[in-house]
């Protein structure tokens, strides 16, 4: 014989922790969340399949669109600047990562100058930002 | 003279709309958030006052792109899809290989990431990347 077991009366379901879990997932997104402020320039990244995943703590962002024009986080720059703004990110920050936002369709001899510049400013870390295959499996 | 106005019973703060507010706010930030990521290809290029490293001509393979886009692996055409297996088999001869990425001048950036990532593919640690000559 099966025994019934009873619910008792006025059963609720406690919906107080419930606040609790709001405001912890609160607070972790209103620590992890960054409003990106620079828009940088419009590039076409290369393709690639061995490009790794990273955050983007640390890092300086140079554009360099199709017609050459050169951008380093939100200010338009020149070559011979870019050493100048790097060199200054560089002291303050003590270790700098430089992502690089090449379009895929500037002539390599624009970018062979532009890592010739890095070189003087001293950049030992670089990232050539590509784009994931999609047809890649 | 100042009328003092009496409360009534025990004072109470509301605290059901405070969980509201904090839903609201959810809400907000989750559909805002962007998680900082972006995809690349990490390099450490060499400093300015590096000293010069001499390497010996079995240990160097030469991978050129010409100014039509042709490859050219070691002086012989070569297609792109061929550059990996080529590389991994010389890698497994000469394990110090290093890989000479020679670039034509007027060749777009994307012919040479391409290069890049099948010379990654093939887990060549050393490579250099060399303007070529217009």
């Amino acid at each position: 014989m099966r025994e019934r077991r009873r619910l008792p009366r006025g059963a609720r379901i406690p919906t107080a922790s419930m606040a609790d879990i709001a405001f912890l997932l609160l607070i972790f997104f209103l620590t992890s969340t960054i409003f990106r402020l620079e828009t940088g320039l419009e590039v076409d990244l290369p393709r690639a399949d061995s490009g790794i995943g990273a955050a983007r703590t640390r890092s300086a962002h140079i554009w360099l669109d199709r017609t050459g024009e050169l951008a380093v986080d939100d200010r338009i720059v020149d070559l011979e600047t870019l050493e100048q703004v790097l060199g200054a990110k560089l002291r303050a920050s003590g270790e700098l990562i430089v992502s690089l936002q090449i379009d895929e369709e500037v002539p390599y001899e624009m970018v062979d100058r532009l890592i010739g510049a890095l070189r003087r400013a001293n950049i030992r870390n670089v990232r050539l930002g590509t784009e994931e295959d999609p047809a890649a499996p | 003279m100042r009328i003092r106005g009496r409360l009534k019973g025990r004072p109470e703060i509301a605290q059901a709309p405070m969980s509201d507010v904090a839903f609201l706010l959810l809400i907000f930030f989750l559909s805002t958030t962007i998680f900082d990521f972006e995809v690349g290809i990490p390099m450490v290029l060499p400093g300015v006052q590096s000293t010069r490293e001499r390497v010996e001509r079995e240990d160097v393979l030469e991978i050129a792109t010409a100014a039509d886009g042709t490859i050219t692996i070691d002086g012989l055409p070569a297609l792109l899809d061929s550059v990996e297996e080529t590389v991994r088999a010389r890698l497994n001869a000469r394990p110090e290989l290093t890989v000479f990425l020679v670039t034509h001048p007027s060749v777009p950036y994307r012919r040479m990431v391409e290069l890049l990532d099948e010379v990654r593919a093939a887990r060549a640690r050393r490579i250099m990347l060399k303007l070529g000559e217009g």
